[in-house]
């Protein structure tokens, strides 16, 4: 166990080697999410509200919507399936079988510390200038922790979506359309462009059986208390179900990637 | 009971065959053609504790396939391979645990963080005692010189620092066996000795055992007394270094430096030497040692002159393997 708390923090020294250019990466980052912000902005007009799926939406909600994503948004970043499909393409792989670690927690540990990381070198710089200069709405106590909590479910979906879609580097050689194609999938379903309020309801309905909502959307309308205490329970259970379902996935998989690997060399 | 046993094995790999052509590139996308390559084809031996085995062939004879089968990083097409009494692809972190690996043309170490770190996150991994750590960081800045380079990052190492700190890294959790996969290629001479110096050092301090794929004959000769012969994915030769050069290495070289003069050479011809050179009080007398003895050669030498220097030399090993592989295809 404790191999893994030493994995988390090579990964976070890793990444503070090179923190300058880290740090600069959030200035990109903060622009885009002011683009959002001007876009919201201007669709929603001079009465700063529109109709949704659940009632109006106002600026203020909109603006709220859009920081909260870009919070969210430093957890789920990750490069495990380039990562994955780089180690096994060249072989390197190897070096991670010969020692006695289980490489799905490795990986998982890496994501963390350097979710950690960001947490610190990204979100906190931002999370500043973003609370002294918009008005956003806060949410009470209890609205946070349980945020806190789906944020935390949807870290390990995302990493559990994108170990298994590593796993397809077992069998394909390149992998970035399958990445590009997962990103796709992500940026429509998720809510972390358009909140899942102004979907046509077909979209809403196929978007239940997915779990990208559960990713970016559910966590962030629990933030703005649009959320029930029921319903939270009912999410939090469907996140468990994805997440305990692709786990089960990912094991089978990987035990026939394993069977399959080829290696370059000797 | 041996600790390492391979039986029957064998590893077969799908390789996508192309079909010519426009066309043929089409058709490949709906069907594809697979040729099925034996990388290993039944291969049987085992290992006893504290063996150092050199195993040889030439590119693609299925040495690296073996070794990867028996780190647990491939899985056998068929076949039986046992390492410590378990099966290393089924129990793969439990074996892990009792065994160090250096590929040649890969690390294991951490690109970008300092030798040092990564030894202390192999400490984690391998839950390796404190003491231990520091006696065993000790010998190999004692012997391998890691302490010169231990704090600088992998990739601004050379290629010796880097084969050094694997080899560390390797030996770090005092594993039952050892596994090299060329780990001298492209070494400079004064490294390669000191790592083979450290590789006998821990074989007789800890009896380790070692397996060691190479194609450095130099390594062989120096290492293991009992060398592999691999080609095409079979055993060629299992057995003795000395039996290997006698059965197949026939040559032999008497070299001497002499002091005064040899008048009469007939006796040395009556031996049925193949060649002799002599000039300038030196000679060099070439034979056949399926025919000859090297002792009734030199016996002859000392008998006829007063000699400063005498070598011999068996025939190089690279001969050898070329004259198994020769007769084994």
């Amino acid at each position: 166990m404790k191999k893994y708390l030493k994995f988390i923090q090579i990964a976070f020294k890793d990444r503070l080697a090179y923190r300058v250019e880290y740090f600069f990466g959030v200035v990109g980052f903060f622009f885009l999410f002011l683009a959002q912000l001007f876009v919201w902005r201007s669709l929603l007009g001079q009465s700063q509200q529109a109709a949704s799926n659940s009632g109006v939406v106002t600026l203020k909600e909109m603006t709220t919507y859009v920081f909260v994503v870009m919070i969210v948004g430093i957890f789920m970043r990750n490069n495990i399936i380039e990562n994955m499909s780089i180690r096994i393409r060249n072989g390197l792989i190897a070096m991670d079988l010969i020692k006695p670690i289980n490489f799905k927690t490795y990986l998982f540990s890496d994501m963390i510390g350097k979710s950690f990381f960001n947490f610190l070198f990204q979100l906190l710089p931002v999370l500043a200038l973003g609370l002294i200069f918009l008005r956003i709405n806060y949410p009470t106590v209890p609205n946070f922790l349980l945020f806190c909590v789906t944020v935390a479910g949807s870290m390990v979906i995302m990493f559990l979506l994108s170990f298994t879609l590593g796993l397809l580097a077992f069998w394909y050689q390149s992998m970035w359309q399958l990445n590009a194609l997962l990103w796709a999938f992500i940026s429509l379903f998720s809510g972390m462009y358009i909140p899942l309020w102004f979907f046509p309801k077909m979209l809403v309905d196929i978007s239940n059986f997915l779990p990208f909502r559960l990713m970016y959307f559910v966590p962030i309308s629990v933030f703005m208390g649009k959320v029930g205490l029921v319903d939270c329970v009912y999410l939090l259970l469907q996140q468990f179900l994805w997440i305990v379902g692709l786990f089960i996935l990912s094991r089978l998989m990987w035990r026939t990637a394993i069977k399959k690997l080829v290696i370059q060399g000797g | 009971m041996p600790v390492i046993k391979a039986e029957n094995l064998c590893k077969e790999f799908r390789q996508r065959k192309g079909r010519e052509g426009l066309t043929g590139a089409f058709k490949d996308l709906f069907n594809r053609k697979y040729k099925i390559i034996k990388a290993v084809d039944d291969i049987s031996y085992t290992v006893e504790k504290g063996e150092i085995v050199g195993y040889i062939g030439p590119n693609g004879a299925g040495k690296s396939t073996t070794v990867k089968m028996l780190v647990g990083v491939l899985v056998p097409s068929s076949g039986v391979v046992e390492v410590n009494g378990i099966v290393p692809y089924k129990k793969r972190e439990l074996n892990a645990k009792r065994i160090g690996v250096v590929f040649g043309q890969k690390t294991q170490l951490w690109w970008d963080i300092p030798v040092l770190e990564t030894l202390d996150l192999m400490r984690h991994i391998y839950n390796i005692p404190e003491k231990q750590y520091r006696d065993n960081l000790k010998i190999f800045s004692d012997i391998l010189g890691i302490n010169e380079f231990i704090n600088a990052p992998v990739r601004q190492l050379s290629l010796g620092q880097r084969m050094r700190a694997d080899i560390s890294c390797a030996l770090l959790h005092n594993p039952d066996i050892l596994f090299l996969d060329e780990p001298t290629i492209g070494l400079d001479v004064v490294v390669k000795e000191k790592i083979r110096e450290f590789i006998l050092e821990i074989n007789r301090t800890r009896q380790t055992t070692v397996i060691l794929a190479t194609h450095d004959m130099s390594d062989i000769e120096r290492l293991s007394s009992r060398v592999i012969v691999i080609n095409h994915g079979r055993v060629a030769y299992d057995g003795n270094l000395s039996t290997l050069k006698k059965q197949y290495g026939t040559e032999e070289t008497v070299a001497a430096d002499i002091v005064g003069k040899i008048e009469d050479l007939s006796e040395l011809r009556a031996l049925g030497v193949n060649e002799i050179k002599y000039e300038d009080n030196k000679i060099t007398i070439k034979y056949d040692t399926s025919r000859i003895n090297s002792s009734a050669v030199v016996s002859w030498l000392v008998n006829k002159a007063e000699t400063k220097d005498i070598n011999i030399i068996g025939t190089p090993i690279e001969e050898v393997i070329r004259k198994i592989y020769a007769v084994k295809n």
